[in-house]
């Protein structure tokens, strides 16, 4: 083969290029880079609030002597928002165990699509799911007729969040139990019966006990979800007539959860006939008790899945053998099908019914589009950042030599994640309007960084994956060929974990579409109207459930293409 | 009566066929290994006596008994994996006293049962350890106690030492045997190891691509092997081929590759007949000069195996031989004439393969 000069000339200039962004200084910048942009952007903003313990003391002790009811509202809030948190993941452990059980471990027809079945709640920004539930199970004050096939029972706040939970939570839920119990040898299972242990008694004894990990992670998920979700809590309420904004009097009404409550006095806040003042100090007294219990949770959690002794001491062995064959198996898939259409599928979908038979109402469709393209905007360069400073951080976390820091990044790359995004909000907002370290930037651009702080660990998390499952033998290897580090990063490593990379985006880009608390808590429902907002709008203050429909399904619709051709362009590229 | 038995038994997993058309015949107290290469299904065979798949075809018996629709939990039986699967959240005890634990056996009941199989396989003073802290030979060790521990009747061992040291493989090997026949046990063990598969069993079941291609003894396999796939796989064997130029009595002369002749003893084959002839690399010779029975050839290499060495010649017919000799033979140099010396008493002769040789000694 024969090569112009110009190639060969090009080559050499690439070589050194490689050569000399492959030098340690070099590649310790970047980290330090990326390790500096985390630590001021996403977790000192994200904790910024806890200081407001100190510098704001005065403040809300101001508020608590002057309205002494509000640290009622507040506890009563999160209380709601604990128990549904904690109920739902208790409820989705139950149902995703065994269809966890059932994708992994059985060969069928069809697999693939009830994967994507049970991932298609996702494509629903949270916002229509909300009155989606709400219109299915709920009774619906604020609608003069009843839709054809809603059930119109549930009128308590507590039950519609739960019930709307489960179709925010459960894919969640199912894909982390089943990713790791892929990685659960059969054998055990074979081992145990082979030893005359019944199925019940080999799941319970041997491939729970190896699954802790499995259901850390997936009630770690749920759990973080469920708090922080604020669009469909927002929209659910109101759906059921258990959200209202008293303009007049300045205060929330309604059975507000913790998210809810946020949203609430972030309104009246911007309202001219009331003390914003206080607002401050009520919406960062909630942030701050949000986060700390959040991480509480969280830590709780680790240490019950970690420790706790599932009980193991009794074996019913007949009991358990009766269990295990004949007709209780078919209860539970039968059971966890009807939970997986029933309470997942439909009341998801219910709204793209709700079109068919509502009758039309207007829609300001500018609007709509303008708010398609500014959610579009932020999530596009949310998740190039993600990108940009996640990949790095993820070989940093893995590959990066120092263990220490390395470990402690893996923990510390979760707490935005953990902290409810609305909770979030607040205290980015607090930090951009109180601090002087950084100059304070535009409101998009703040909006920007906080779609920023919770979707980043999910390309970090993905990755960390992927590239711990990657033999390094394989990136010796190549550098025992004469590879540069970064060489042999693109033409071994990055075509590996590609696919990692791709669904960490993914998931990264639709948490932001879909994403309304922080958003709110930052900008308020006025300033920067993502589509999210605009659905809330529609609900909150035109009761307009047609157009706040057309507008879920037109998004909706956007996604799914935007999605179909970003996997078509990378198949593509293959 | 056999203890297990299968008859006419296939599995097929989608189109590819795994097992096919296999009866097999296990006596009690009986050791039996089936040996082949990867991919021959005899791990898919003993999965089906076990009961961890169902035939798609046959029967499978034990002690005369249909179990295909007897579930795993039911069928009695120890299983021992290639990779070990001792439980890792559960130390050694817990792991020999799974079977009788999950029984609901009695307290009592149960540790005399643990403390019994631990002591069998010497591992009594370990049983607090958890598996990760123990040696890959003492890890088998533990999960053949656990296998042990159900107190079956079959103890069904899959590459039970495949994955571990070869020092390792081999003390284990005849403890595993002893063991067996101490008890009283019938075992029916998997291996692609043709040496280990021959110093543990008291038969040998060969398959070759889904199917048993014969059985028999250890020593009637390797001495007298009745197909000519078996005389390769179960030790090593040089082949030279030819047909039958003339008779006389129990005698034929085989004409070779380059106008060679050899007279060998064979009443069997006629005339015309294509034929392949065996002879393992031990029971060649090497000679300087001329020899009746032997065959010219030059030396092209020289191996060193230890307690013998082993020169590769390359004979008239243009076939290369292997030749072990003791390390006192007379010494040849590569490159030097030499003549190769057949023994006559341990050939073996087969028909000529239709498929062709090369095709008959394909492991796959």
């Amino acid at each position: 083969m024969r090569e112009g000069q110009g190639d060969t000339r090009n080559r050499r200039l690439s070589q050194r290029l490689l050569a000399f962004l492959s030098r340690r200084p070099i590649i310790a910048t970047w980290y330090g880079a990326v390790l500096l942009y985390f630590f001021l952007l996403v977790l000192l903003p994200t904790l910024f609030v806890l200081s407001f313990v100190f510098t704001g003391w005065q403040a809300i002790q101001g508020l608590l002597s002057a309205r002494p009811e509000v640290l009622g509202t507040i506890g009563s809030a999160i209380l709601l928002s604990y128990q549904t948190a904690i109920i739902v993941t208790l409820v989705d452990l139950v149902f995703g165990l065994p269809l966890a059980w059932f994708l992994v471990r059985r060969a069928f027809r069809g697999k693939s699509l009830l994967n994507t079945l049970i991932d298609s709640p996702l494509a629903v920004p949270t916002a229509g799911l909300g009155f989606s539930v709400a219109l299915f199970w709920g009774v619906t004050p604020f609608l003069d007729f009843k839709p054809f096939g809603s059930l119109g029972l549930v009128s308590s706040g507590l039950l519609i969040l739960i019930l709307l939970h489960f179709t925010t939570t459960f894919p969640y839920m199912v894909r982390s139990l089943s990713a790791i119990l892929k990685e659960i040898d059969i054998d055990y299972e074979i081992a145990a019966r082979a030893s005359g242990a019944s199925k019940l008694t080999a799941t319970r004894t041997v491939t729970l006990p190896l699954f802790r990990s499995g259901i850390a992670t997936g009630a770690t998920l749920v759990l973080a979800k469920a708090l922080s979700d604020t669009g469909g809590v927002v929209t659910a309420l109101t759906t059921i007539g258990k959200f209202g904004v008293n303009t007049a009097d300045c205060r929330a009404e309604g059975e507000l959860n913790g998210t809810a409550l946020i949203a609430a006095w972030k309104t009246l806040s911007d309202v001219a006939g009331c003390q914003s003042s206080e607002f401050t100090a009520g919406l960062a007294l909630v942030a701050i008790l949000m986060i700390v219990s959040a991480l509480a949770l969280l830590v709780v959690v680790k240490i019950l899945t970690m420790r706790a002794r599932i009980p193991m001491k009794r074996i019913f062995p007949t009991w358990e053998k009766r269990l295990s064959r004949g007709i209780a198996p078919r209860i539970r898939d039968g059971a966890t099908f009807f939970f997986l259409i029933f309470l997942v599928l439909i009341p998801s979908f219910f709204l793209i019914g709700f079109l068919l038979v509502g009758s039309p109402e207007p829609i300001e469709w500018n609007t709509l589009y303008r708010s398609i393209y500014f959610s579009f905007m932020i999530a596009g360069v949310a998740t190039a950042i993600d990108l940009a400073l996640g990949i790095p951080m993820a070989i940093f976390i893995v590959r990066g030599g120092m263990r220490r820091l390395g470990r402690a990044m893996d923990v510390l790359v979760n707490v935005p994640y953990i902290v409810p995004s609305a909770a979030l909000g607040i205290s980015l907002s607090l930090f951009f309007t109180q601090q002087r370290l950084v100059p304070v930037p535009s409101l998009f651009f703040i909006v920007t960084l906080a779609h920023v702080a919770f979707t980043f660990p999910f390309v970090v998390r993905n990755v960390t994956g992927a590239l711990e499952g990657l033999d390094p033998a394989m990136e010796e290897t190549a550098r025992s060929l004469g590879a540069r580090p970064l060489q042999s990063f693109r033409r071994v490593t990055f075509p590996i974990i590609k696919a990692s990379i791709l669904a960490g985006a993914i998931m990264a880009f639709t948490r932001s579409v879909g994403e309304t608390g922080a958003t709110l808590a930052v900008a308020g429902r006025e300033a920067i109207i993502t589509a999210p907002v605009y659905i809330v709008n529609l609900i909150l203050e035109e009761q307009n459930f047609y157009a706040a429909a057309l507008a879920t399904t037109v998004l909706i619709s956007v996604s799914a293409t935007a999605m179909l051709l970003m996997r078509y362009i990378t198949r593509r590229a293959r | 009566m056999p203890l297990v038995e299968l008859r006419r038994v296939t599995k097929r997993f989608g189109p590819i066929v795994a097992v096919e058309d296999v009866d097999l015949r296990v006596d009690d107290g009986e050791y039996v290994t089936v040996l082949g290469p990867s991919g021959c299904g005899k791990t898919t065979l003993i999965k089906m006596i076990a009961g961890i798949w169902a035939p798609t075809e046959g029967e499978v018996l034990v002690d005369g008994r249909d179990v295909v629709p007897v579930l795993l939990e039911d069928r009695d039986l120890g299983y021992v994996f290639q990779n070990i699967v001792l439980f890792p959240h559960l130390s050694v005890w817990k792991n020999a006293t799974y079977s009788p634990w999950v029984r609901g056996l009695g307290e009592e009941e149960v540790s005399s049962i643990g403390k019994e199989v631990l002591r069998l396989v010497d591992l009594l003073d370990q049983s607090r350890f958890f598996p990760r802290e123990l040696s890959g030979g003492a890890q088998q060790k533990a999960a053949l106690a656990r296998a042990l521990a159900n107190r079956a009747q079959l103890l069904i061992l899959d590459e039970p030492l495949s994955a571990l040291d070869s020092r390792v493989r081999l003390e284990l090997r005849y403890q595993l045997r002893a063991l067996v026949k101490d008890l009283g046990l019938t075992a029916i063990h998997v291996t692609h190891d043709q040496e280990e598969a021959l110093s543990v069993a008291d038969r040998v079941v060969v398959m070759r691509k889904g199917r048993i291609v014969e059985e028999g003894s250890p020593r009637e396999l390797y001495r007298s092997p009745a197909h000519i796939f078996t005389s390769n796989f179960v030790g090593e064997n040089n082949f030279l081929e030819g047909s039958i130029a003339k008779r006389a009595d129990e005698w034929a002369l085989v004409a070779l590759r380059n106008q060679q002749y050899l007279w060998v003893p064979d009443g069997r084959h006629s005339v015309g007949r294509a034929v392949v002839l065996a002879w393992r690399p031990e029971y060649l010779d090497l000679r300087k000069g001329y020899s009746p029975n032997g065959l010219p050839g030059t030396v092209e290499g020289e191996r060193f195996l230890g307690s013998e060495l082993r020169y590769i010649v390359r004979l008239a017919t243009e076939e290369r031989v292997s030749v072990d000799v003791p390390l006192t033979h007379e010494r040849f140099k590569v490159g030097e004439d030499t003549t190769v010396e057949f023994d006559y008493e341990k050939m073996l002769i087969y028909p000529r393969p239709y498929e062709g040789l090369e095709e008959a000694l394909k492991l796959e």
